[in-house]
């Protein structure tokens, strides 16, 4: 089915919720509200985030129950230190809410516990109970968003990444093969950059929706914030370097410039194989090494009287082994990432 | 000027906390959970037995009408949305009439029944699908689907309402006082804040460079200069938080990947600037000493300024005409270097070509700061 992110997360969220209700029906257990929420708290619309989330949950409801079972034993039945307690649980929960969610859960945990156990005057069922909630509610959630309308916001966005990616390395493949056989005209240039604009557009707008509808780990949005900064930089670079290919063109009399084009082209061209997963994982060597060898290149090719370029028109050659290199650099940490995921 | 000092103190001591956005949010909840207790404590002692469910012993104030206010206020609190002041004070007018309107058919259904069972699946599907509308409808849901889980679970009924409802409203105007005058949302300050340190960091590390030009001791680049590191960071910290304050139309966005991707370029055209001349300074032919150190006295005069407007105010105004000046001799120098080209000639090229981006790039990033609007209202 062709639904939205958020209604396949609205489905997901109301079936667990139903499920959880059915389930501690039949078992007929205690607090069943708790575990309500946690169905609905570990639903956050990325696979890989659910599971985290209901580690995290469980780790968190570990040292909740601790915390509390040591505030409990040692007499915090009284409305002055149960208070206390309890603001301080509040305070740590939202400080530590926007970066980490184990320890934002571990706090919202005690909170739980200690206060519910002084309303109701009990003292280790709400511990008990809190722990089989938690478990068995995050469970069930998870379950349900694996089986029920999953979500691959995730995957759709490493495919449409792909692709911009195949453009980019296709529009700058073809810039220098335009400069080594001083064909084409700048009119296909901004064609292509045209293209690289669009798509790179539509891209950051999946990522966003990604991010916006989604209620992801703090961690997860920086990847994807990261990624796509990266995404964004990469195109940059690769339009600046298809805007200084076209301004050489017409400078590029001297067969050692072409070759030195040439080597250039198919270095980048295997960074973006590269980062896009296209070369087996098999690179011509360090980022560090490809660019001191390129650079040597440049100044030897560049800083001689054979290149038949005056001083006054050295600067788009220059222009262009800065993009050369950001491109480059930039790849190179892409490809890292992917490599680590 | 104090207020500088200070914000300059309180920047270096909270790296982790851009802005103090985490702590300032924490406070917010604490007090609004104290003041929302307080004030019902004060009402219930003022109106004897009008806040007690049912007969027989137990507290004045009872917990069963508390413990949900106080839960809405905490999420009013920790859920402020909206791209200004005035945004975010109708959405949390709207979060409190939202959750006022699921108290009606909360108190109608009784706990554990198939009522409950389809008014908790139905507000958990709003709950989610209200978040296509954006951040701050997703908070309400979530808002909805607490108000409705513990009405019923607490035992309150439909003649319970009235006094609920006073809870709820006293809950709603402490968070709403707390909230938009004693802590509230800073989130463009904070990103200022952020700029200015980079800026500040920047112009130390032109700082470094000019000085050891100077003295004829440039050393080798040893990776990539602090401030690109330090900045990093704190931008996607400041992200994450945002993401769940201002919508994703809002300018302060643009700033950011702006922002990020600037301190990535300032950084890598430091260190072409820094080999370029190290190069140079050991080259035979020489450096041109005294115009390169002028344009990086320059620049580092221009960031050093545009991070103290940073810090006092809400934009920065840029005086790049000494600079670009300043680099134009040292492109003059290079463009009439005698004798055949060689590879000198490229070393500063580097150089002229790194510091003439350097400038365009804080251009640009004082054209978006100045196109941010104000936060307040």
């Amino acid at each position: 089915m062709n639904l939205r992110l958020t209604t396949r997360m609205a489905i997901q969220a109301a079936v667990a919720v139903g499920l959880v209700m059915v389930v501690n029906e039949l078992l007929g257990f205690q607090r069943p509200v708790w575990g309500v929420l946690m169905a609905v708290v570990v639903i956050s619309g990325a696979w890989g985030d659910n599971l985290g989330k209901l580690r995290d949950l469980l780790t968190g409801t570990i040292l909740a129950v601790a915390a509390a079972w040591i505030f409990l034993v040692l007499g915090g039945n009284r409305v002055v230190p149960v208070t206390l307690a309890g603001l301080l649980c509040l305070f740590f929960w939202a400080y530590y809410g926007p970066i980490s969610y184990a320890r934002s859960c571990a706090w919202m945990g005690a909170f739980a516990i200690i206060i519910v156990s002084y309303l109701k005057g009990s003292r280790y069922e709400m511990v008990e109970a809190r722990a089989i909630q938690v478990f068995l509610g995050g469970s069930l959630g998870l379950l349900v968003s694996a089986l029920l309308l999953p979500i691959r916001s995730e995957r759709e966005l490493a495919v449409a990444m792909s692709e911009f990616l195949d453009l980019l390395r296709e529009s700058v493949g073809r810039g220098f093969a335009d400069v080594v056989s001083s064909a084409g005209n700048s009119g296909d240039c901004l064609r292509g950059e045209r293209g690289i604009s669009n798509r790179l557009a539509q891209l950051i707008q999946l990522g966003r929706t990604a991010g916006n509808e989604t209620i992801v780990f703090p961690s997860r949005r920086r990847d994807l914030a990261d990624r796509l900064d990266r995404i964004r930089r990469l195109s940059s670079y690769a339009t600046e370097l298809i805007e200084s290919l076209a301004a050489v063109r017409p400078r590029m009399a001297a067969p050692g410039l072409r070759r030195l084009f040439e080597e250039t082209g198919c270095a980048v061209d295997a960074a973006l194989a590269d980062c896009a997963g296209e070369s087996g994982g098999g690179s011509s060597g360090s980022v560090e090494f490809v660019l001191s060898r390129l650079r040597e290149r440049f100044q030897e090719e560049l800083g001689s009287a054979r290149s038949g370029v005056s001083r006054r028109e050295l600067a788009p050659f220059i222009l262009v082994f800065f993009s050369v290199r950001g491109l480059l650099e930039t790849a190179a940490e892409l490809a890292a990432e992917r490599l680590k995921e | 000027m104090v207020q500088g000092y200070i914000r300059e103190l309180r920047l270096k001591a909270f790296e982790g906390d851009p802005g103090l956005l985490r702590l300032r949010r924490a406070a917010r909840i604490l007090l609004c959970a104290v003041l929302s207790l307080l004030a019902a404590l004060l009402l219930s002692s003022a109106l004897e037995n009008w806040f007690r469910l049912g007969e027989g012993p137990g507290y004045r104030l009872d917990p069963r009408l508390v413990f949900p206010a106080l839960l809405a206020s905490l999420l009013l609190a920790g859920n402020i949305s909206g791209d200004t002041g005035r945004a975010r004070r109708l959405t949390m007018l709207r979060n409190f009439l939202a959750a006022l309107g699921a108290t009606v058919p909360a108190v109608f259904v009784s706990y554990w029944s198939l009522g409950y069972w389809l008014l908790l699946t139905g507000l958990a599907f709003f709950a989610f699908y209200l978040r296509r509308f954006g951040t701050s409808w997703g908070g309400m849901g979530i808002l909805m689907l607490v108000i409705g889980m513990f009405i019923p679970r607490m035992g309150i009924a439909p003649e319970h309402l009235p006094r609920f409802w006073a809870v709820l409203l006293l809950s709603f105007l402490c968070t709403f006082f707390v909230s938009f005058h004693l802590f509230p949302v800073r989130l463009r300050r904070a990103l200022l804040d952020c700029l200015a340190r980079f800026l500040g960091s920047v112009a130390q590390a032109v700082g470094g460079i000019r000085r050891g030009l100077d003295s004829g001791g440039l050393p080798a680049s040893s990776g990539p200069p602090q401030p690109v590191r330090f900045m990093r960071e704190t931008l996607f910290l400041w992200g994450s938080i945002a993401a769940g304050v201002i919508s994703r139309e809002d300018p302060a966005w643009e700033l950011l990947e702006e922002a990020a991707d600037i301190q990535f370029r300032l950084g890598k055209l430091l260190k072409i600037a820094r080999s370029g001349l190290v190069e140079l300074v050991s080259s035979p032919a020489g450096c041109p000493v005294a115009e390169a150190s002028a344009a990086l006295a320059e620049l580092e005069s221009v960031l050093a300024g545009a991070r103290a407007d940073l810090l006092t105010g809400e934009s920065f105004s840029l005086d790049l005409a000494g600079y670009q000046g300043a680099v134009a001799r040292l492109a003059g120098i290079w463009e009439s270097r005698p004798g055949p080209l060689d590879r000198d000639d490229v070393q500063l090229g580097r150089v002229v070509l790194a510091l003439e981006r350097m400038g365009e790039l804080l251009a640009s990033l004082s054209d978006s700061v100045s196109g941010l609007p104000g936060e307040a209202e």
